[in-house]
């Protein structure tokens, strides 16, 4: 802080007898905003609930605002010279260097997200031909009915499929263990998983049309064709 | 484009406002430093044409942390009571000379309000300011001659 011993003589001069107005000047002005706060306010620089006060402040201070102003004419020279900037780039390069970049990472993510999901079409083209093929394209064994005799029955096709798919508990399958050990394996191999599983599925479905189709009942699963002794 | 060459052409953009918002130079520093590591972490996802205004958000936005973050806001809950109180006296003369006389310009304003009444020294007026040591001396003379004018007319 300058006290007016610090002033030159051309100030004492000037400012002879002002000495109370300056102080009232000072005892008014005490609270005010910091310098630095009002800087930053006017870079936009604040949290907004600082940034209300200060801007509530200034509506009301005409000397504040005066400050602003001010400080608005100030900063044109800041520059950093040659020596400076090397050194900051130094400095950022180094860093960066230590950090991993994000970039790279989504580069690695990408072609696994893509082949999941030329997974995920592949399962749903085989669900929707799956679904589309009935009893019309499967074509009973010409000597099935003869041998038979009478007109299959018709059979509800949700527990057909459900005979069929395979009779483990899928959640303590192999399958389901890979899957969850392939948290921390590449994504890729998630994806292989995913496209067998639906194949799986698919033929399940394929195989249960097919045995209705022909009037077999679902006795043993995982097999399309009736054994000849059932029949 | 390259990261280098990016950083070679918005740098000094960069740090001009680091220093308006802070007018330290180690906190502008490290405001610019941040700001650049975060460019070179999106390099693949930034459009160079977003240069500097994304350089200088980026700026703005740690600025906003540091006032969070370093009990800036305990300090301004002490610092900031109402400017003016409701029983305080009307501006003084000059006061109101500070503030209205036509022939000052805000540098000069700026100037006298940190030199008399913040009691700053010239060289503290230079750094805040971040104009020279000289300039702030020519800016108080010129204030002071018209002060001196102002008040010879008041006392007569």
């Amino acid at each position: 802080m300058s006290q007016p011993r610090d002033w030159d003589a051309e100030e004492r001069e000037a400012l002879d007898g002002l000495d109370g107005e300056l102080a009232e000047i000072r005892r008014r002005h005490q609270d005010d905003p910091s310098l630095e706060m009002l800087r930053a306010a006017e870079a936009d620089a604040l949290p907004p609930e600082i940034k209300a006060r200060v801007t509530r402040h200034l509506q009301d201070s005409a000397w504040s605002r005066a400050v602003v102003d001010g400080l608005r004419e100030t900063g044109a020279d800041d520059h950093l010279d040659a020596a400076s900037e090397d050194r900051l780039f130094e400095r950022i390069t180094r860093k960066a260097q230590a950090t991993p970049s994000r970039a790279p990472s989504r580069r690695r993510w990408s072609p696994a997200i893509a082949i999941g999901g030329l997974a995920l079409a592949a399962t749903l083209l085989i669900a929707v031909v799956v679904q589309r093929s009935g009893p019309d394209t499967v074509v009973p064994p010409d000597g099935a009915s003869a041998s038979i005799g009478v007109k299959p029955p018709i059979v509800d096709s949700v527990p057909t499929i459900r005979h069929a798919l395979p009779s483990r508990n899928p959640r303590s399958s192999s399958v389901r263990r890979r899957w969850r050990g392939a948290v921390m394996r590449p994504p890729t191999h998630l994806c292989g998983i995913w496209l067998r599983q639906s194949t799986r599925i698919g033929r399940a479905i394929i195989r249960a049309r097919s045995r209705r189709s022909i009037g077999c009942r679902p006795c043993i699963p995982d097999r399309s064709k009736c054994p000849s002794t059932w029949a | 484009m390259e990261f280098e060459s990016l950083y070679r052409q918005h740098v000094q953009a960069v740090f001009r406002f680091a220093m308006s918002i802070t007018r330290r130079r180690e906190i502008a520093e490290d405001l610019t430093s941040e700001a650049f590591m975060a460019l070179h972490r999106e390099m693949d996802s930034i459009d160079p044409a977003q240069l500097p205004a994304w350089l200088i958000t980026v700026v703005r936005n740690r600025a906003r942390d540091l006032w969070r973050h370093q009990s800036i806001e305990e300090r301004y809950a002490v610092d900031m009571k109402p400017a003016t109180p409701p029983t305080a006296p009307p501006a003084s003369g000059l006061e109101e000379w500070i503030l209205e006389d036509a022939g000052l310009k805000p540098i000069h304003r700026l100037c006298v309000m940190l030199r008399y009444v913040s009691g700053m020294t010239r060289t503290e007026i230079a750094v805040e300011t971040g104009i020279s040591e000289t300039q702030v001396k020519g800016h108080l003379q010129y204030a002071l001659s018209l002060l001196r004018k102002a008040h010879g007319v008041r006392q007569s």
